[in-house]
């Protein structure tokens, strides 16, 4: 199948004004690349979650949006709604699959609990750590939190509703509150310089 | 042990990482993380959501999954715009009758208007608003939110009275460190050449001063944003 088969419509009045649809099938598969590597990194396939089926339900969505009669109004509020809409029944589903399998998850957790901590990774920092986030005030707590669970300072400042300069300030608070801490606790640090 | 955010970020990973819960009746739902990373819950629910996000591993690893397909979602978004052409994004069709109607656009500034009052009044009776921290009371001079050359970058900051040291410090956009000064007794520093030449020219940095007295106090300024032109 030729990519005009695949997409008649985009010629005459639903032609997009540049792009081609051999465009739009790199740019869906870039998209699907980086799903498919955060699913793996989270490990969520295990959880039932099959990259390919969010993938193909959220291209064909998109692809069938782009090839109706009407003009698409807002592309990226549409794009919007169907990748969450998408992402909340998968997670929703490997959520309730978990469910059924209860007393699985549960003897999982008991072999959990008997096994050592994975090495290498400092037990005491590790538990100092998280008691020193806990004890901040609430919004360098909340801000830290986020920052340290991976999201960055222009994600954590849109989604909180501050400016980034806010955003920011809080977060290096907390980053200096909980080295002081941690140094009161012994553990002591060096700066990189 | 290095305290540089990436470590902190690892050693909380793991933190999270053995959170595991007996049962995830309690879990928020995916929609409800969603409002989180889209800016569409309460401040008292997002503080709900991020604790209990922090204390169960299953939640944690979802988020991380929802916070990476937003990123990639909006790149996704950004593309099929620009795939699309101007011409969609610049003239959305409008509904006829909204159509050069000053009628509506009045209605409608005055619907804000009133909409913005009661917002204020009624759910943002008691707004968390960002304390500035009491001893931030180091004033930066220059270089503050602008652009500079590398050869004319310098540091700095009002006198202390009373301080036995300034230390600089000079952060990139993630917060990692980039540079600290060892202790000053002057309130300017030129970075050393090494240094300077590391910065990356229209790339965002910050830096601070942190004011040590003899009795151990500290007092810091706040973060300010430089950008080097060349």
């Amino acid at each position: 199948m030729t990519g005009e088969d695949q997409f008649p419509r985009i010629r005459g009045e639903m032609r997009p004004d540049k792009g081609t649809s051999e465009e739009l099938e790199a740019i869906l598969e870039r998209f699907s690349a980086s799903i498919r590597a955060s699913i793996l990194k989270f490990g969520l396939e295990q959880k039932g979650i099959d990259p390919e089926d969010v993938y193909q339900d959220i291209r064909l969505k998109i692809i069938k949006k782009i090839l109706s009669a009407k003009k698409i109004q807002s592309p990226a509020s549409y794009i919007n709604s169907v990748v969450h809409s998408t992402l909340i029944d998968c997670l929703r589903k490997s959520r309730a699959q978990e469910e059924i399998l209860q007393f699985e998850r549960l003897e999982r957790l008991r072999q959990a609990e008997g096994q050592k901590e994975p090495r290498g990774v400092d037990t005491l920092a590790r538990r100092a750590l998280g008691e020193a986030v806990d004890s901040l005030i609430p919004s360098r707590k909340k801000a830290l939190k986020m920052f340290l669970l991976n999201m960055t300072v222009e994600e954590i400042a849109r989604s909180l509703n501050w400016t980034p300069i806010k955003t920011r300030t809080l977060i290096y608070r907390g980053l200096d509150d909980i080295k002081r801490k941690l140094k009161k606790r012994g553990i002591d640090h060096e700066d990189r310089s | 042990m290095k305290t540089d955010p990436d470590r902190f970020k690892a050693l909380y990973g793991a933190q999270v990482g053995l959170q595991k819960p007996a049962s995830r009746r309690d879990c928020p739902s995916p929609k409800r993380m969603i409002g989180l990373l889209t800016s569409r819950c309460s401040a008292r629910e997002g503080s709900k959501l991020v604790d209990h996000i922090s204390l169960c591993s299953d939640c944690a690893g979802e988020f991380g999954f929802l916070t990476e397909a937003l990123r990639s979602e909006r790149v996704l978004a950004g593309d099929i715009e620009n795939w699309l052409g101007g011409g969609q994004k610049a003239e959305p069709r409008q509904p006829h009758l909204l159509r050069y109607s000053w009628g509506v656009a009045s209605l409608l500034a005055a619907f804000f208007i009133v909409g913005f009052i009661v917002l204020r009044l009624v759910i943002l009776r008691s707004p968390e608003r960002y304390r500035a921290a009491s001893e931030a009371r180091v004033a930066l001079l220059e270089p503050v939110e602008q652009k500079v050359s590398r050869q004319s970058l310098v540091f700095r900051w009002q006198p202390v009275p009373g301080v036995e040291h300034y230390v600089v410090e000079v952060f990139d956009e993630a917060l990692s460190p980039v540079w600290k000064s060892p202790p000053l007794l002057e309130t300017r520093i030129v970075p050393p050449d090494p240094v300077a030449r590391g910065f990356v020219p229209r790339k965002s940095y910050f830096w601070l001063v942190s004011a040590y007295f003899l009795g151990g106090d500290k007092w810091l300024s706040p973060l300010e944003e430089f950008t080097l032109k060349d």
